[in-house]
């Protein structure tokens, strides 16, 4: 869908390139996150998809068109744009930031207004109630979620967004985090998600891109970046905890073993939750085995110690 | 101060000795304003009181000035004329000072600061009107010129509107220019600022030559009155004057615009005249009205210039007053020009107070 080929980007006046020879794909319907310490090329590598930026060597394809053969304002309204900040317009209100690029883009007013409402309601904001406000009396929370609204405004097949989540609280970061995962899973866009945050990164990305002094060193799945770092500076930023990451991102379904096993334990955990809620439970109750039930809460099978580290040795494909 | 005739340099004549027993009404005001000023809290109340006895004594020392004028001048030759002194002015300006300071501890925009505010000029304007300042060598003076007067009062706020018009113009445009445009920052304020320094006599002085030659070979401006003297050079003088004002706060007001709107206004496919329009300009425009309004209240005092350049204006009475020796007629087009200033600073506030938008906006400045 997008294809970095050997993008090269070098700022006015720097020594050294932001960007050095930049090849990879992004998937249709995945998300791909660019993760990095700062000043890593990281935005600068988002930016050159909507021209933003423009690459001083190789090219960037969308759907396997060079987007330098797009005129450029057309190209960026059909890709969606949220950024940390937000950057929503303070003089309008939040229906006119939203409706902004339908704007642009010509539509009838009647379907922009609709556009807005079902935007809202995707996002989690009662349209009557934020339709009509102005974003300084949004709470930092609400104001990303209009951000993201505002990208998803004239439904585009890709969306670009560069820390979108980075100026919110922990717990706000969480839910955001989650609500653009459920968002994601019904709408599969084609997503290029920048942070410098690794929890994120896994949490969030189908993909991972690891970006370091302007060149990739590692494309991978989230579980093999964990398991297996391409090197000791990925695996210093992907931090010492990686186990218990990977864990995170293992089914429990995976080391499911038989119910008996749990029949006299007292501690349980859902069959959808991952092996580190799993260990997790383990550690409070003391015991080498916890029970595994389903949503009506019969007892399914169990999960051990000794499964986990298993499950663990096994090789990822 | 009485004056045998208009332009004798003549006597000085204290208030009290003019007034008799009128005296002490300006002296008890001015005890109880003093009095209260230092005795009452500095709550709204004591601030209310203290503002209208203040505008008491205002509009009490101006009235009584025409009481003391009628007395000094009963008998006299018909020529002879009572001033206004030193002295007086000085009292009515700090006691008018009061009044404005009070108001803003009363707050300017509550109702009872309104109407405080609207005291003065009101009172003022009774007193003209039911003609119980005739007497005064001031009122002489401008019966004398009642013509000319409003139409130079008319002259004046044209030519001042005209140049701030145009100065708006192009001064917003070159605001943007240095903003887009890191090089021609430099130089565009450079140019700016240089008009800024020129003394305003001197202005006049640079442009009528190249204007009285350009009238000269070019016909079709002398019949609508372009020339070396008049209008042009005025108008001219005044739009330069203006502009380092307007073109500073467009400047500032785009710069203090956050960096991450325009990012997303760009991202999401506006071009570079829609963020400019849509976004970056009405974020600016509370700056940049600020601007508009101090160069409308610079230009209304620099349109004098006007007396200079045979194009009339307020300061066409000032320059002839001194001419002729006549410290009324000074005073007449000075008076005028105090309380235009005043006027379109109201009118310029008021205008800014509707156009700042409720939401964003960079910070006023000013």
């Amino acid at each position: 869908m997008i294809l970095f080929d050997s993008v090269t980007k070098r700022y006015p006046g720097a020594g050294i390139d932001a960007v050095t020879d930049l090849s990879f794909e992004v998937t249709e319907g995945e998300v791909c996150v660019l993760v990095g310490p700062s000043g890593c090329g990281k935005s600068t590598t988002l930016r050159m998809v909507n021209r933003l930026i423009e690459p001083d060597g190789g090219r960037v394809t969308l759907d396997g068109r060079d987007v330098c053969e797009s005129r450029v304002e057309e190209l960026r309204r059909g890709i969606g744009y949220a950024i940390q900040g937000v950057g929503l317009f303070p003089h309008r209100t939040v229906r006119e930031n939203v409706g902004c690029v339908p704007g642009l883009l010509g539509w009838e007013p009647s379907r922009i207004d609709g556009r807005v409402r079902e935007l809202l309601e995707l996002v989690g904001l009662d349209p009557d109630r934020y339709a009509d406000a102005y974003p300084d009396g949004l709470s930092g929370g609400e104001a990303q979620r209009v951000g993201v609204a505002r990208a998803l405004a004239a439904d585009p097949p890709v969306l670009l967004m560069d820390e979108p989540f980075g100026a919110v609280d922990p717990l706000t970061r969480d839910r955001l985090q989650c609500e653009f995962l459920e968002i994601q899973r019904r709408l599969r866009k084609t997503v290029v998600f920048v942070t410098h945050d690794m929890d994120e990164a896994v949490r969030l990305g189908d993909r991972i891109a690891i970006m370091r002094e302007g060149r990739l060193v590692q494309y991978d799945v989230p579980e093999r970046v964990l398991a297996y770092p391409a090197d000791d500076f990925v695996a210093g930023f992907v931090g010492g905890e990686r186990a218990l990451k990977r864990l995170s991102l293992a089914p429990i379904a995976e080391a499911l073993g038989p119910a008996r096993d749990a029949e006299g334990r007292e501690g349980r955990v859902a069959v959808g939750a991952s092996m580190r809620e799993a260990l997790a439970r383990i550690l409070e109750t003391g015991e080498d085995v916890v029970g595994v039930v389903d949503e009506s809460g019969a007892l399914v099978g169990s999960v051990g110690v000794a499964d986990i580290v298993a499950r663990f040795r096994r090789p990822l494909s | 101060m009485v004056r045998r005739f208009r332009v004798d340099s003549g006597t000085g004549v204290a208030l009290t000795h003019a007034l008799g027993p009128w005296a002490s009404l300006p002296v008890v005001l001015l005890l109880a304003v003093a009095g209260l000023s230092l005795g009452a809290g500095r709550d709204r109340r004591s601030a209310s009181a203290r503002g209208w006895l203040a505008a008491a004594l205002v509009l009490a020392l101006v009235a009584l000035c025409e009481v003391a004028a009628r007395r000094l001048l009963a008998g006299a030759a018909p020529f002879a004329r009572v001033s206004i002194g030193g002295g007086v002015w000085v009292a009515v300006f700090v006691a008018y000072a009061l009044v404005v300071a009070s108001r803003r501890e009363m707050g300017r925009h509550t109702p009872a600061g309104r109407a405080l505010g609207a005291a003065v000029p009101t009172g003022i304007a009774a007193l003209l009107a039911s003609g119980r300042l005739h007497d005064l060598g001031i009122l002489m003076e401008y019966r004398n010129w009642a013509d000319r007067f409003w139409t130079e009062v008319a002259r004046h706020l044209a030519y001042a509107a005209i140049s701030v018009g145009v100065a708006v113009v192009i001064g917003v445009g070159l605001g943007v220019l240095a903003y887009v445009s890191a090089r021609s920052e430099r130089s565009v304020f450079a140019t700016v600022s240089l008009f800024q320094t020129i003394p305003g006599l001197a202005m006049i002085g640079i442009l009528v030559g190249p204007f009285a030659w350009l009238s000269h070979t070019v016909p079709a401006l002398r019949a609508v009155g372009f020339g070396g003297l008049g209008w042009a050079p005025v108008i001219v003088a005044l739009t330069l004057y203006a502009l380092l004002a307007i073109a500073r706060n467009t400047y500032a007001g785009l710069a203090g615009v956050p960096p991450a709107t325009v990012d997303a206004a760009l991202g999401m496919g506006m071009t570079r005249g829609q963020v400019l329009t849509r976004v970056q300009l009405p974020l600016a425009m509370p700056v940049l009205f600020s601007g508009m309004r101090t160069a409308a209240e610079q230009t209304v005092g620099n349109a004098t210039l006007g007396a200079f350049a045979a194009a009339g204006t307020l300061g066409l009475f000032v320059t002839q007053g001194l001419a002729e020796q006549s410290p009324d007629l000074v005073l007449l087009g000075a008076v005028a020009l105090v309380v235009l200033a005043l006027a379109v600073d109201s009118l310029m506030r008021a205008a800014q107070r509707l156009i700042t938008p409720r939401h964003g906006g960079t910070e006023a400045v000013a």
